[in-house]
């Protein structure tokens, strides 16, 4: 039942993938439609959401007295056995995974959904549904996987599936070389994983998450250090940093946004780049017993969360505006796990899920409506073209902003409450946290009024006419058209979710806590100090910055006059946030020149110079011995038998001398 | 002692042997010619260059001799022995049985390639 | 009939048991003979009946000998056969091996105008060999086994009648053969003078009953019994024969020999090695000295196999000397089984992996050899990506499989090899054969290098269209590498079940 889960993404994949590769891709053979394929795929994850669903269900039922066995565990095969090393391969669906699960799925069902309209036009619909279906295929490995290495199977899966995806129109430069750059910026992280995970391994002689949790369980075991822990966790983090794109690591992900939009919303808004917190929430006994590195986790999602809202306040292009959201916001969650929050942090993965997923779907439907156009600039009054898509976006921008009862409220809530109130917390957190909070309804708020709010920039004949006769020249604006029902469906189905979906985490009555509970043990101690008024007070502090963010920008973007001549007074800080802070110009200098420079100078001084001639002489010597070799056989049978005989004779030789 | 019949055998057929050679040797006519002179040898002439070609034929008939003359030297023992082996059940002959329908298959295939057509 | 004749009634029937175990054995002599048959009836044009009857019989026996592998051990013909896990596992391995030989073959054969019906028959009777000599118990059913996949291999060899070259090597490999062939039958002769038997379980019993170290005539029959396998199995200094012989074999046959044919000899090795001596309670002093020389042929067979593999440019060659390479590795593992906890499977193991992925590499070979097997250059591979992307691929896998890169079975295999080494104290033999393999990965890597960033030759011939038997082997062996490469614990513990039933 559990192996379903995966198995059917799995199934998915190879169907479309074997009908692709055989019955598609040799030139000249028919595509099949995005409908069918698209059908299929859908069909395929669909299934497997239902699958979840009914063991989510069935763990429910188990008696919560017993809380700590609430799982269901299934052994496929044995994947390697090495010595006493043994790697059963092994599924096991607790509280936190049944929760990931229920969202992958779910929410992928939509967006698969989605995509069968977004990508009607697209020239080998078979091959992105088939990549669509391997991705959610390795996710649910990642969350399913019982040990480490499992995990880091899907871990490594899924990142071939974003490089897949992200260069999926591999023939424009730019879109390959994005597909690159995740690719390599990730691997840094994958090789702090990765020796996190040999080191681990050799402290507690054991990949198995199950165990390992067990070893910690008590806090710290005999003969561990503390300081291995924290370089663990670390190691750990720098992993996590890298797949959910945390400073400095986060350049990849503006750039992946070159992807379809299904993919964005899904791959990298949704789930793996949540896999992250994932990672920390499973281990979060094991960052429980460093404070330090639980101070490094919650710094750096604190940063990151600033440093990204700063920058998507410049941006033009609307994807990019999500992108960098969706940095900040995965910034939030790891601010949530730094501070012991674990609870919190998932919480929020899951209300981001919805509510970014949706943002990044309507628009998807707004470049689909708009004919690919991205920049915002260019857009505006959109509400009278697209009414469902406005609808739906309202929502996802209300939720995303914190106002409530929409989701995100509750969930950002919690998160700044715990980052002040919080043992591990500090006000500084908490500062940081506010202060990306009303960044983050100022520049959702910009986004939202340049789209759909405010008259139309593009061409107004396209807008009025719905583009008859004109304007197919310059094509922007002609015929902007709202998008089909299979792609509004989805939006409206997470629309919903967006808006309801953050009760199941009211502060004091959360649900989720308790559902976590026996996975994540929850710390509700408060720093000395801090009273339950608090609580309110910093809830009102947060909701008042949220109002008036979206109050200045509103009325700022009313008037492009008044924002360019904003813009204008401060152009250095503009041009500043424009180019991201400069960062990747710095990355550029700091470490790709300077390897490229390095590599150059290492390839002409030292490997030109000393490991070519070792290699070639090496080379040579090998060569030479064949040479000689090859000399003997000179296909003379007479010759052959001889060293037949001087073989044998000099065998038997030392035989008998020896035992002579 | 057991040896001794061997040995008067041996003995015996040395002296016949012998003997017959000898006293044709001296009784016989003799009316010698060249063709007669020559060593014989089965099939092809003896004499002359030995390197020259002859057809492959003599190989084949005499492999395929060979290969069910020693075949037929399992007879020998089974008929000796099998009589004795036929109070306990029939194994021995079923055996044979298999082994005499392999060497038929052999033959019936030897025979339709055309082994032992000369032309 | 004087009373030292006493009649064994066990002998003159056969229990359910071992009716069972020989059903494989029947079945593929069965199916032989209706193909012998078949293949000279005038009513038919056999051509299609023989290859779908020979091809047949190797798959069904390939799947009774499957059902059987879990059966327990079962004693044949007064002890002078064994059915048991080993033999099975091995029985699969050899008609596997056929029936995908044949596979390759059919479309090769149209073209080489050589569609006879006995190519098939005499593949069949080498398969029927090597059961023979996998199961067997003594060491004239050995000799006897030996001899009929031999002879038919050697007729294999030459089949390209028209070819001088495969003349030459059929002819080789006959003179080489029947020398080894004479060596064994020595030291079996003598085995049998310092034993009073040729059964090797009873020798083994008697070595080990000698407390006092064994005879030199007991050595000298070993050894040489280990030589005519040395021999088999083309182990420096006895590996003369085999580039030759490769090479001038039609291409399927040479994948036929280094896979069924390599993997019968050291199954059959394996038996005799450690019953005669490398086994258990075998005395301390002819071990070493064994040892000793083994460690010397493995350590010549992996340097000379892969220096000479080196220098050639053309692939079917370049292929020869590396299964001498890959010979030398599985040496090692050899020297390693007595001393590592997982004994002889990781050997078991790499036979397999091995044996997948050459005839895999030898399929995709068969399909792309212009007329009279030319075309096997390197740069007949060049731009082999753009032409046929699908078989660059496959050979690629294979490629990237012998050089050991994961996730091939290739990797797998090795590393197991190489920990059982490890396991067993053979360090240094250990590190001469990392070295080697990475050595290795040259020659592997510059076919790769042809086929995907070279430009095809100009004016280069088209390729014809790949048939459908062939594109079967060729796929099933892909995933079997890399089924075999990702997830190795199935096959391994199969291997090990096989081995421990020896």
């Amino acid at each position: 039942m559990l192996a379903l889960i995966p198995l059917l993404p799995l199934i998915g994949f190879l169907i479309n993938g074997a009908w692709y590769a055989f019955g598609q891709a040799p030139a000249g053979r028919k595509q099949a439609n995005a409908a069918i394929t698209g059908t299929l795929a859908s069909l395929a994850i669909g299934a497997s959401f239902v699958v979840s669903l009914i063991l989510f269900l069935q763990l429910r039922g188990m008696s919560p007295e017993a809380g700590d066995h609430r799982f269901i565990e299934q052994t496929l095969f044995n994947w390697m056995q090495i010595g006493a090393f043994q790697l059963p391969m092994t599924l096991r669906v607790d509280a936190l995974s049944a929760l990931f699960t229920l969202f992958i799925t779910g929410v992928g069902t939509l967006i698969h959904i989605y995509a069968i309209g977004y990508m009607s036009h697209d020239e080998t619909p078979g091959k992105f549904f088939a990549f669509l279906n391997l991705f959610c295929f390795a996710m649910l490995m990642l969350v399913l996987g019982a040990s480490l290495p499992i995990l880091f199977l899907g871990w490594e899966g899924v990142g071939l599936c974003s490089y897949l995806l992200i260069g999926y129109w591999y023939t424009d430069d730019e879109k390959a070389s994005a597909g690159k750059k995740a690719f390599i910026v990730n691997r840094i992280g994958d090789f702090g994983f990765l020796l996190g995970m040999f080191l681990i391994y050799a402290t507690f002689g054991t990949l198995e998450l199950a165990q390992l949790t067990a070893a910690v369980h008590g806090g710290l075991p005999a003969g561990v250090a503390e300081s291995t822990v924290t370089a663990i966790c670390l190691l750990l983090f720098l992993g996590c940093v890298g797949k959910s794109a945390q400073f400095p690591l986060y350049v990849w992900l503006p750039d992946a946004m070159a992807g379809p939009t299904p993919v964005s919303a899904l791959i990298h808004a949704a789930t793996m780049v949540t896999s992250g917190i994932y990672l920390v929430a499973r281990l979060n006994v094991l960052f429980s017993l460093s404070p330090q590195a639980m101070l490094v986790v919650a710094t750096v999602g604190a940063f990151t969360a600033l440093l990204a809202a700063t920058i998507a306040i410049a941006q033009r292009d609307i994807k990019k505006v999500l992108a960098y959201s969706t940095v900040s916001q995965l910034g939030y969650m790891f601010l949530g796990c730094g501070v012991g929050a674990f609870s919190a942090g998932v919480f929020h993965v899951v209300t981001h899920a919805f509510f970014k997923a949706l943002l990044f779907l309507g628009a998807g439907s707004v470049i689909h409506g708009m004919h690919e156009e991205q920049d915002i600039m260019k857009m505006g009054g959109l509400r009278k073209q697209m009414p469902r898509t406005f609808a739906v976006f309202a929502v996802a921008w209300l939720a995303i902003c914190g106002i409530p009862p929409f989701s995100g409220f509750f969930s950002k809530d919690e998160i700044l409450w715990q980052a002040y109130s919080s043992t591990h917390g500090h006000a500084l957190l908490w500062g940081f946290g506010a202060l990306t909070a009303v960044m983050t309804a100022f520049y959702m708020t910009r986004l939202f009024s340049l789209t759909f709010l405010g008259t139309p920039r593009f061409q107004e004949h396209g807008a009025h006419g719905h583009g008859d006769g004109h304007g197919h020249g310059t094509g922007a604006g002609a015929g902007v058209h709202e998008s089909p029902a299979v792609m509004i469906l989805p939006l409206a189905v997470l629309a919903l979710l967006s808006a309801v979906g953050g009760f199941i985490g009211v502060p004091h009555a959360s649900w989720l806590d308790e559902w976590l509970d026996p996975v994540i043990h929850s710390q509700h101690e408060l720093a000395a100090g801090v009273s339950g008024s608090t609580e309110w007070l910093l809830m009102g502090v947060s909701v008042a910055g949220a109002a008036i963010g979206i109050f200045f920008a509103l009325r700022l973007y009313a008037d492009l006059a008044r924002a360019e001549a904003l813009r204008k007074r401060f152009a250095g800080l503009h041009q500043a946030l424009v180019n991201k802070w400069y960062v990747d110009e710095l990355y550029d200098h700091l470490f790709v020149r300077p390897i490229h420079a390095l590599s150059q100078g290492l390839w002409k001084g030292f490997d030109v110079a000393v490991i070519d001639r070792i290699v070639l002489g090496i080379g040579y010597v090998t060569q030479w011995t064949g040479q000689t070799v090859r000399v003997v056989q000179t296909g003379s049978t007479q010759v052959y038998a001889f060293m037949f005989v001087v073989g044998l004779i000099a065998t038997v030789g030392y035989l008998i001398y020896g035992l002579a | 002692m057991s040896y001794l019949p061997v040995l008067i055998l041996v003995v015996i057929a040395i002296a016949l042997g012998g003997a017959i050679q000898i006293l044709s040797h001296v009784l016989g006519p003799k009316f010698p010619n060249p063709m007669k002179n020559s060593p014989f040898e089965c099939g092809m002439p003896p004499l002359g260059d030995a390197r020259h070609r002859f057809s492959v034929r003599f190989y084949l008939v005499a492999i395929l001799f060979l290969l069910f003359d020693v075949e037929a030297v399992f007879f020998f023992p089974f008929a000796v022995t099998f009589r004795e082996y036929l109070g306990i059940n029939m194994f021995m002959v079923l055996e044979m049985a298999v082994f005499v329908g392999i060497l038929l298959v052999g033959y019936f295939y030897v025979l339709r390639k055309g082994a032992l057509e000369w032309d | 009939m004087d009373a030292s004749t006493t009649i064994r009634a066990d002998l003159l029937t056969l229990t359910s048991e071992q009716a069972m175990m020989l059903s494989p054995y029947l079945w593929v002599f069965g199916g032989t003979v209706l193909a012998m048959i078949l293949s000279v009836t005038r009513a038919i044009q056999p051509r299609l009946p023989v290859f779908i009857v020979s091809v047949l019989t190797a798959l069904v026996g390939m799947v009774v000998s499957l059902g059987l592998f879990a059966a327990d051990r079962v004693m044949l013909f007064n002890n002078m056969m064994v059915g048991d896990s080993y033999a099975n596992f091995f029985n699969v391995v050899f008609l596997a091996s056929a029936a995908l030989t044949m596979l390759a073959s059919f479309e090769y054969l149209d073209q080489e105008r050589l569609q006879y019906g006995e190519y098939y028959l005499l593949v069949l009777f080498a398969a029927l060999g090597m059961m023979l000599m996998a199961s067997a118990l003594d060491l004239i059913v050995i000799f006897i086994a030996l001899e009929l996949m031999s002879l038919s291999v050697y007729v294999l060899v030459g089949f390209r009648r028209a070819d001088r070259r495969s003349n030459e090597a059929a002819m080789k490999y006959f003179i080489l053969g029947a020398a080894a062939s004479a060596i064994l039958l020595y030291g079996t002769a003598l085995l049998y003078g310092a034993t009073q038997s040729t059964n090797i379980r009873d020798i083994q019993a008697f070595v080990q009953s000698q407390s006092g170290g064994v005879s030199i005539m007991f050595t000298l029959g070993a050894w040489l019994v280990i030589v005519g396998f040395l021999f088999k199995i083309a182990s420096v200094p006895f590996h003369m024969w085999m580039p030759d012989v490769y090479e001038g074999a039609p291409t399927p046959i040479t994948g036929f020999m280094t896979t069924g044919l390599k993997a019968a000899a050291f199954a059959t090795f394996v038996r005799i090695f450690i019953s005669t001596g490398y086994g258990d309670g075998l005395p301390a002093a002819i071990q070493s000295h064994m040892h000793d020389i083994i460690v010397v042929c493995a350590v010549l067979t992996m340097v000379i196999g892969n220096a000479v593999a080196l220098t050639q440019t053309n692939l079917k060659r370049m292929l020869a000397y590396s299964s001498i390479a890959h010979t030398g590795y599985i040496l090692v593992g050899m020297i390693a089984g007595q001393g590592s906890e997982q004994g002889y499977a990781p050997v078991v193991l790499y036979l397999v992996a091995y044996a997948v992925m050459n005839m895999g590499a030898f399929a995709v070979l068969a399909i792309l050899a212009a007329r009279a097997d030319q075309g096997l250059n390197l740069r007949d591979f060049s731009g082999l990506s753009s032409r046929q992307p699908w078989l660059a691929f496959a050979m690629s896998v294979f490629l990237l499989s012998m050089a050991g890169i994961p996730p091939t079975a290739g990797f797998a295999a090795k590393y197991l090899l190489f920990y059982s080494a490890v396991q067993a104290h053979e360090i240094g033999l250990v590190v001469i054969s990392v070295l080697c393999s990475a050595i290795s990965v040259y020659y592997y890597l510059r076919v790769l290098v042809h086929m995907y960033m070279h430009e095809p030759e100009e004016g280069a011939a088209p390729l014809r269209p790949v048939s459908v038997w062939a594109a079967a082997v060729v796929a099933s062996m892909v995933v079997l590498t890399v089924q075999i490469g990702t997830l190795p614990a199935g096959m391994l513990a199969a291997a090990k079940r096989a081995v421990m039933s020896l």
